[in-house]
C-alpha cells in the first residue's frame, strides 16, 4: 500500500437532533481536525440528504480529498450511500470510512444524562480511530463473473413451479429437483383451495390459462427449456453465483416414464398393500402405484420398501416398462443460480390433544383429504373409527403455533383453513354441527373476511377457549374440557377432533441448509437476507428463497413469492454477468509457505493450492477472514480488513489512553 | 452458550484503590458485522443503556479476529476486549464462529498466564438480540472494574507501536 500524504476529509453529522441531543457536534468536528492526515473536518445536520452528499462532493473537489469519513448513523444504513457519493467525486468506495456515532454513541447513551459529556468523548475515540484506519485503506477495484442463463429450482410446490414456469416462459432453462415422485408439492394434498374453492392440484400458474395448464395437464413436462428431476435431492453442493455445482442424487422409480404406456396391469397384479400416505392410510395402495390420481410425471412408480421384488409386474408389464433392479442415478449440473422452494410439514401433534392416541382426532390436512372429491372417501364427510358421518365437529387451533413449547411463529393459514372447512361441511352436512375452538381468529386481507361471514352465517360456533384435555367416551367419541381458568371447568362432546396443527420448516430442511450454506431463524425457516428489503435474496449471492420454507405462507403468497424469486434470479442472468468487488482475501505468493492451513479452513472452498502456494478464487471468496487468522506466514491478508488496517484502528482507538485526563 | 471467562486471578491491591473510584474501564469490542454488530446497533435503535466506554471495532466476522489483535488492544491500554459473533449454526461465513471461539479459549489461557486472565469474554448472539449484547457489555464492564486497570496501561506511556 503506497498511500502518500492521505488528505482525509472528516463530515460529522448532526441527524437533526438525533445525535445532536447527546453529542457535541461541532466539538467533534473540532477535534477531528487536529488528527493526522485530516486536511478538512465540519458538521452538517443530514449528512445523508441531497444537499449533504453534494457538500461532501465539494470540499472532495475543493480540498483535494483522498479519504472520506462520516461519522452519523450504522454503515448498515448509510455506508452504500456515500459509497456511491464518493464514487461520483471520483474517489474509490473503499476510501470511504463510516464511523457509527448514533446507534453506538447518542442513542446507545441518551438516557445517561448526566454522562453526555462523555459520549461526546467516546465519539471523538471513535472519530479518531476512523482516521487512523482511513488513512491506511486501500483502492479496491471489481471484476466480473459470468452468469449462465440456468437456474436450479429446488421444490416443485406452489412457489417453485411458479418460479419455475415463469423462468421458462422467459427463456432460461431450469432444473426443476423435486423429492418426492410427483410434482404439485402439499397442493395436492389440498383438495380445494381458498380463496377460489378450485382444484388443488391445479393451482400451480402460468398466466391466466389455469384450466388448461394446470399440473395433470403436463405443461412442465413437455417444456424444452424444463429439465424435471423427480425423486431427487441435492447431495453436494459447491460454487459461487455464476457457477454453482449440484450433485443431484436419484432414487429408483422402477417404470420408465417414456416407455409407460398407463396400462395399468403393474397395479393390478402386484400382491403387496400398503397404506397410501397421500390420503394419510384412508386406503391401501399397491407397492406400484399412482402417488396419487392425477400426479405428474404419469407413470406408476415403485415403492422399494415395501416391493418385495415378486416380479409378477414386470411379466405382466406388455412394453417392459419395470426393472425391477433399477439402481439410483447421479447427475452433475452446473447453475448460474439457485432458487429454494422446499415448503413446509405440518407438525405432528403426538401427544397433544389426544392425537396419535384416539383415532377420531386427526389434523385438518387428513380433513382435506376426507373432504376431497377425489380421495378415497369419495368426499363424504366421516369419522375414522366407523367411517359414520360425525355429528359434532370440533376443530382446536394453534396446535404448535403460538406456542413457546413448539413454534413461536403464527402458521398464518389455519384460521382460514379451519373456516374453509367449517363452511364446507356446515353446506354439505347442515345437520352437523360445527364449534371452533380458538384464541384469536386472524382472517386478513382480500376475500378471507367472506369465509368468516359465510361460517357464522350458517351457524359454525366460535369458541374462545383454553382446551384443557380430551378424553375418549366408549363409544369413541370425544370429550373436551375448558379450563375457564377461573375454578370452573365445562364440557365439550365432540365426534371428530380436527387439530389446526402448526406449518413447520420441511423435513430435512436444516440438511439443506447446511448444504447450501443458507441461515436458518430460531424455528428453522430459511432466513432471508431482509425481511422488507430483500424477502425473496439470501445471504449467498445468487441464491434465493421462494414459498414456505422462509415462513409459514398461503397459496397466493407461495405463488407471488415464487415470481419474485423468478424476477430476482433473472437479474444476473438477463445480464449474464454480476460485478464482484474484490475485498477479499489475497495471498502474498512471495511469503506463502504452502501450508495449506487457508485451505482447510476456508468454508467456501475459495482457495485452491497449485505450484506450492494457495491461491483465492476472488468470486467464491465471501471475504470473512478466517483463513487471515490461520496463516502462518501473515502471507493471506484479507482486503479492508488487513491485520494493518485493524491495528492503525485498535491505536486511533485507545490513542488518548494514559495521555490524557480520560 | 459458550464463554470464556478466564477466572480473575489477582486482586487489585489496597493501596490502588483510591485510584480505582475514578476508574473507567476502556473496552474494545470486536463485533461481526452481521449478528452481533446488528445486535449492537439495535440496542441502540432501542435506546438500551450500557457503559459508555464500550466502543466497538466492526470486523466481517469474529473469525477474522486475530489473538493479535486482542494483544494489540491490551498493549494500546485497553481494559477489556470483548469478541461477539453470530450464534452456533447461525454464522453467516458458516464456521468463522466456532474458529473464533477455539482461538480466544486458547488465547485467554495465555492471558491468564501473562496476568491479564478475564480481560477477554467471547460470547455468540443474534442480530436480534440486543439485550443479550447490553447485559455482556455490562457484566463484563462490571467484571473490569473489579479486575482493576490494565498493568500494561503503566507501560504505555511513551511507547508507540511501528
Amino acid at each position: 500500500m503506497t498511500n502518500e500524504d492521505p488528505r482525509i476529509g472528516v463530515f460529522v453529522c448532526k441527524c437533526g437532533t438525533n445525535i445532536a441531543k447527546v453529542v457535541d457536534v461541532p466539538e467533534v468536528a473540532e477535534y477531528a481536525k487536529s488528527l493526522p492526515n485530516v486536511v478538512y473536518a465540519g458538521w452538517q445536520i443530514f449528512t445523508c440528504s441531497e444537499e449533504g452528499q453534494n457538500i461532501i462532493k465539494r470540499h472532495i473537489k475543493k480540498h483535494k480529498l483522498s479519504r472520506v469519513i462520516v461519522a452519523s448513523c450504522s454503515p448498515k444504513l448509510h455506508e452504500p450511500t456515500f459509497r456511491r457519493t464518493v464514487m461520483e467525486a471520483g474517489i474509490n468506495p473503499f476510501y470511504f470510512e463510516m464511523v457509527n456515532i448514533r446507534e453506538q454513541v447518542s442513542w446507545a447513551h441518551m438516557k445517561q444524562k448526566d454522562e453526555y459529556a462523555e459520549a461526546t468523548e467516546k465519539a471523538k475515540d471513535l472519530v479518531r480511530a476512523g482516521v487512523y484506519r482511513a488513512a491506511r485503506l486501500e483502492s479496491i477495484g471489481a471484476t466480473t463473473q459470468k452468469v449462465p442463463p440456468v437456474c436450479m429450482v429446488i421444490g416443485a410446490g406452489i412457489a417453485g413451479i411458479a418460479a419455475t414456469t415463469l423462468l421458462a416462459d422467459n427463456g432460461y432453462e431450469v432444473h426443476l429437483v423435486e423429492r418426492s415422485p410427483a410434482l404439485g408439492g402439499k397442493s395436492a394434498q389440498l383438495g380445494f383451495v381458498f380463496m377460489t374453492d378450485t382444484c388443488g392440484v391445479c393451482v400451480p400458474p402460468r398466466h391466466g390459462e389455469m384450466a388448461r395448464k394446470c399440473l395433470s395437464k403436463r405443461v412442465i413436462l413437455n417444456d424444452p427449456k424444463i429439465h424435471v428431476y423427480t425423486q431427487t435431492e441435492v447431495k453436494q453442493f459447491s460454487g459461487y453465483i455464476g457457477n454453482f455445482q449440484a450433485r443431484l442424487h436419484s432414487q429408483p422409480r422402477g417404470v420408465d416414464i417414456e416407455t409407460c404406456t398407463l396400462c395399468g396391469k403393474c397395479m393390478e397384479v402386484c400382491p403387496v398393500e400398503v397404506p397410501n400416505e397421500h390420503d394419510f392410510g384412508l386406503a391401501n395402495r399397491k407397492a406400484v402405484y399412482y402417488p396419487f390420481p392425477q400426479a405428474v410425471p404419469r407413470a406408476p412408480v415403485i415403492d422399494f420398501d415395501s416391493c418385495t421384488k415378486c416380479g409378477k409386474c414386470e411379466h405382466a408389464c406388455p412394453v417392459n416398462a419395470i426393472n425391477l433392479d433399477e439402481k439410483f442415478k447421479e447427475a452433475d449440473i452446473t447453475v448460474g443460480t439457485v432458487i429454494v422452494a422446499t415448503g413446509f410439514d405440518v407438525f405432528k401433534p403426538e401427544g397433544l390433544y389426544g392425537y396419535g392416541e384416539y383415532p377420531n382426532v386427526i389434523t385438518q390436512l387428513m380433513l382435506a383429504r376426507i373432504l376431497d372429491p377425489m380421495s378415497p372417501t369419495d368426499g363424504q364427510l366421516l369419522r375414522i373409527s366407523d367411517r359414520k358421518l360425525p355429528k359434532r365437529v370440533g376443530m382446536i387451533q394453534c396446535v404448535g403455533s403460538r406456542d413457546p413449547n413448539y413454534y413461536s411463529h403464527c402458521s398464518r393459514v389455519c384460521c382460514q383453513v379451519a373456516m374453509k372447512h367449517a363452511v364446507y361441511i356446515k353446506e354439505h352436512w347442515p345437520e352437523t354441527e360445527v364449534t371452533i375452538f380458538y384464541k384469536d381468529i386472524r382472517l386478513q386481507g382480500k376475500e378471507y373476511e367472506r369465509y368468516y361471514l359465510d361460517a357464522q352465517r350458517l351457524g359454525v360456533k366460535f369458541y374462545r377457549a383454553d382446551i384443557a384435555e380430551v378424553e375418549e367416551d366408549s363409544g369413541k367419541s370425544l370429550k373436551l374440557t375448558v379450563d375457564h381458568h377461573n375454578g370452573t371447568k365445562e364440557s365439550f362432546p365432540v365426534d371428530l377432533l380436527v387439530l389446526s396443527a402448526a406449518m413447520i420448516p420441511a423435513k430435512g430442511a436444516k440438511e439443506l441448509a447446511r448444504t447450501l450454506n443458507l441461515e436458518v431463524d430460531l424455528d428453522g425457516f430459511f432466513r432471508e437476507y431482509h425481511l422488507k428489503l430483500a424477502p425473496v435474496d439470501t445471504t449467498t449471492d445468487g441464491i434465493y428463497l421462494a414459498g414456505a420454507c422462509s415462513s409459514p405462507r398461503d397459496i397466493a403468497e407461495a405463488s407471488f413469492m415464487g415470481a419474485a424469486a423468478a424476477s430476482h434470479a433473472a437479474i444476473p442472468m438477463s445480464k449474464g454477468e454480476v460485478e464482484v468487488d474484490l475485498a477479499k482475501s489475497i495471498v502474498d505468493e512471495s511469503l506463502c509457505i504452502g501450508c495449506a492451513n487457508c485451505y482447510a479452513v476456508c468454508p467456501y472452498s475459495a482457495i485452491y493450492m497449485e505450484g506450492g502456494v494457495a491461491k483465492v478464487i476472488e468470486v467464491a471468496c465471501k471475504g470473512c477472514g478466517i483463513c487471515v487468522v490461520e496463516c502462518p506466514a501473515e502471507a493471506i491478508q484479507l482486503r479492508h480488513y488487513r491485520d494493518k488496517q485493524i491495528f492503525y484502528q485498535i491505536e486511533g482507538l485507545l490513542a488518548n489512553v494514559g495521555a490524557s485526563k480520560k | 452458550m459458550s464463554k470464556v471467562k478466564s477466572k480473575p486471578k489477582t486482586k487489585p491491591a489496597k493501596a490502588l484503590a483510591k485510584s480505582l473510584l475514578t476508574f473507567k474501564p476502556r473496552i474494545v469490542s470486536f463485533c461481526c458485522h452481521y449478528c452481533s454488530y446488528g445486535a449492537a446497533d439495535l440496542a441502540g435503535t432501542s435506546k438500551m443503556s450500557y457503559p459508555i466506554n464500550v466502543e466497538i471495532i466492526r470486523v466481517p466476522c469474529s473469525g477474522r479476529v486475530d489473538p493479535l489483535h486482542v494483544l494489540r488492544a491490551f498493549k494500546e491500554g485497553a481494559d477489556g476486549v470483548m469478541i461477539t459473533g453470530c450464534l452456533k449454526d447461525q454464522c453467516h461465513f458458516v464456521s468463522g464462529n466456532i474458529y473464533a471461539e477455539k482461538r480466544m479459549q486458547k488465547l485467554a489461557k495465555e492471558l491468564e498466564a501473562i496476568g491479564l486472565g478475564g480481560r477477554l469474554v467471547f460470547e455468540l448472539m443474534s442480530a436480534g438480540m440486543a439485550s443479550k449484547w447490553v447485559e455482556t457489555a455490562s457484566s463484563f464492564y462490571d467484571q473490569i472494574l473489579k479486575l482493576g486497570p490494565n498493568p500494561l496501561k503503566r507501560v504505555k506511556t511513551g511507547v508507540k507501536s511501528e
